[in-house]
C-alpha cells in the first residue's frame, strides 16, 4: 500500500515537472528569433498556397531549388514507370523477331548453297538414305 | 473536412514549436527550417481535406518521417564526407561545438529582472541540452505528450507504436530530464514555478 502511494506520488511529481518543462519550452518557442519567425511564416504561407492549387507546376523544394513540374512528376511517376516497362518489352520482342528472321535467312542460304535440290530435304526417305550413307 | 482558415490557424499555432522540436532533434537551425517547411507542405498538399482535429497527429507523423528522411540523407552524406575528409587536412572547423553556445538569447522580455532572466536562460539551456541528448523516441514521445498536449492514443498513432510504449518512453524521458535538472539543483525550483503560460499565446497578447 505504501509502495503504491509512493509510486503515485512519483508519477504526479513527474507529471508536474513535465508540464513545467513544456511550459518553459513554450515560452522559449514564443521568443524565437525574428529571422526564423518570418521564415516560418513564409513557409506556412507557401504551404497554404500549395493547398489552394495542388496541381501547380512550381514547388519550392527544401533546398530552395525550384522544381518545375514537381507535382506532375509525383502524380504520374507510376504511369511513366509502366510506360518504360512497356517500351522495354516491345524492344525485347522486336529483338527476338529480328533474331528469328536472321535464323530463317541462314537456313535458306544453306539450302540454296547445297549440292542437293531443296525438295530432297522434304522427302521422307532422305533421312534413312543419309544415315545409311553416313554408316558406309 | 477542414477549411483553409483552420489549416492556416493550425500552422500558425504549431510552426514555432515544430521548429524548436526539430532543432532539438537535428541540432541545425537551417535543416530544421527545411524540415518544418517540408512537413507543412506535405500536410497542406495531401491532408488538407482531413478534419481539423486530426491535424496535430498527422502533422507530427509527417514531421517525424521527414526527420527520418533527413537522417537517412545525412548518413549517406556523412559517408561521402568522411571518405573525402580523409584526403584533406583537418582545421578549426573540425572541432566539436557545444550546443549551449548556439542557443538563442531572449532579450526582448524587459519586464523580467536580469537575475531571474539569467536563471531562466540557464535552466532553459540545461533543459534544451538534455532534450537534445534524449534518445529520439523518448524525445518524440515527450514532445507530443506534454508539449503538443496530445493524449496517449494520439501519440501512439503518430509514433506508430503501442500506448504502453508511449507511456514507457514518456516516463523515461521525464526521469532523464529530471536527473539532469536534479544535478543542477533545479527540480524544486521548477516545481515551485506557477504554470501561467498558455499554448500559442505570445507575450504581446
Amino acid at each position: 500500500m505504501k509502495v503504491e502511494t509512493e509510486n503515485q506520488q512519483a508519477e504526479l511529481r513527474d507529471q508536474a515537472l513535465a508540464e513545467r518543462i513544456a511550459s518553459l519550452l513554450d515560452e522559449q518557442a514564443s521568443n524565437i528569433d525574428a529571422r526564423i519567425a518570418s521564415k516560418l511564416n513564409y513557409a506556412s504561407q507557401q504551404a497554404l498556397a500549395n493547398m489552394a492549387s495542388p496541381s501547380s507546376g512550381m514547388v519550392i523544394s527544401q533546398n530552395g531549388v525550384i522544381k518545375l513540374f514537381g507535382n506532375y512528376w509525383h502524380q504520374h511517376r507510376l504511369l511513366v514507370t509502366l510506360m518504360m516497362c512497356g517500351l522495354g518489352l516491345l524492344a525485347l520482342l522486336a529483338m527476338q523477331n529480328i533474331a528469328n528472321q536472321e535464323d530463317a535467312e541462314k537456313g535458306d542460304a544453306y539450302l540454296l548453297a547445297s549440292d542437293l535440290p531443296p525438295e530432297v530435304y522434304s522427302n521422307e526417305g532422305f533421312g534413312t538414305w543419309l544415315s545409311e550413307n553416313t554408316q558406309q | 473536412m477542414a477549411t483553409r482558415q483552420e489549416l492556416s490557424d493550425f500552422l500558425t499555432q504549431v510552426e514555432r514549436r515544430a521548429f524548436k522540436q526539430t532543432a532539438y532533434a537535428v541540432r541545425d537551425e537551417d535543416a530544421a527550417l527545411d524540415i518544418v517547411q517540408d512537413a507543412m507542405m506535405k500536410l497542406a498538399e495531401k491532408y488538407a481535406m482531413r478534419p481539423a482535429n486530426e491535424f496535430p497527429m498527422l502533422f507530427q507523423r509527417i514531421l517525424q518521417n521527414t526527420m527520418r528522411d533527413f537522417w537517412r540523407r545525412q548518413k549517406v552524406r556523412n559517408i561521402w564526407t568522411s571518405l573525402l575528409s580523409s584526403f584533406s587536412v583537418t582545421g578549426e572547423d573540425g572541432e566539436d561545438s557545444d550546443p549551449l553556445e548556439v542557443l538563442t538569447s531572449t532579450d526582448n522580455d524587459a519586464r523580467v529582472e536580469p537575475e531571474a532572466q539569467l536563471e531562466q536562460r540557464q535552466t532553459m539551456a540545461f533543459i534544451e541540452d538534455a532534450l537534445t541528448k534524449l534518445p529520439a523516441r523518448q524525445r518524440e514521445a515527450f514532445v507530443m505528450r506534454y508539449w503538443e498536449d496530445m493524449d496517449v492514443a494520439e501519440t501512439a498513432l503518430a509514433m506508430g507504436c503501442s500506448q504502453g510504449s508511449v507511456k514507457t518512453h514518456c516516463s523515461r524521458a521525464v526521469r532523464a530530464l529530471a536527473a539532469t535538472l536534479e544535478k543542477h539543483g533545479l527540480v524544486e525550483q521548477l516545481l515551485a514555478r506557477p504554470l501561467s503560460f498558455e499554448k500559442g499565446v505570445d507575450d504581446e497578447s
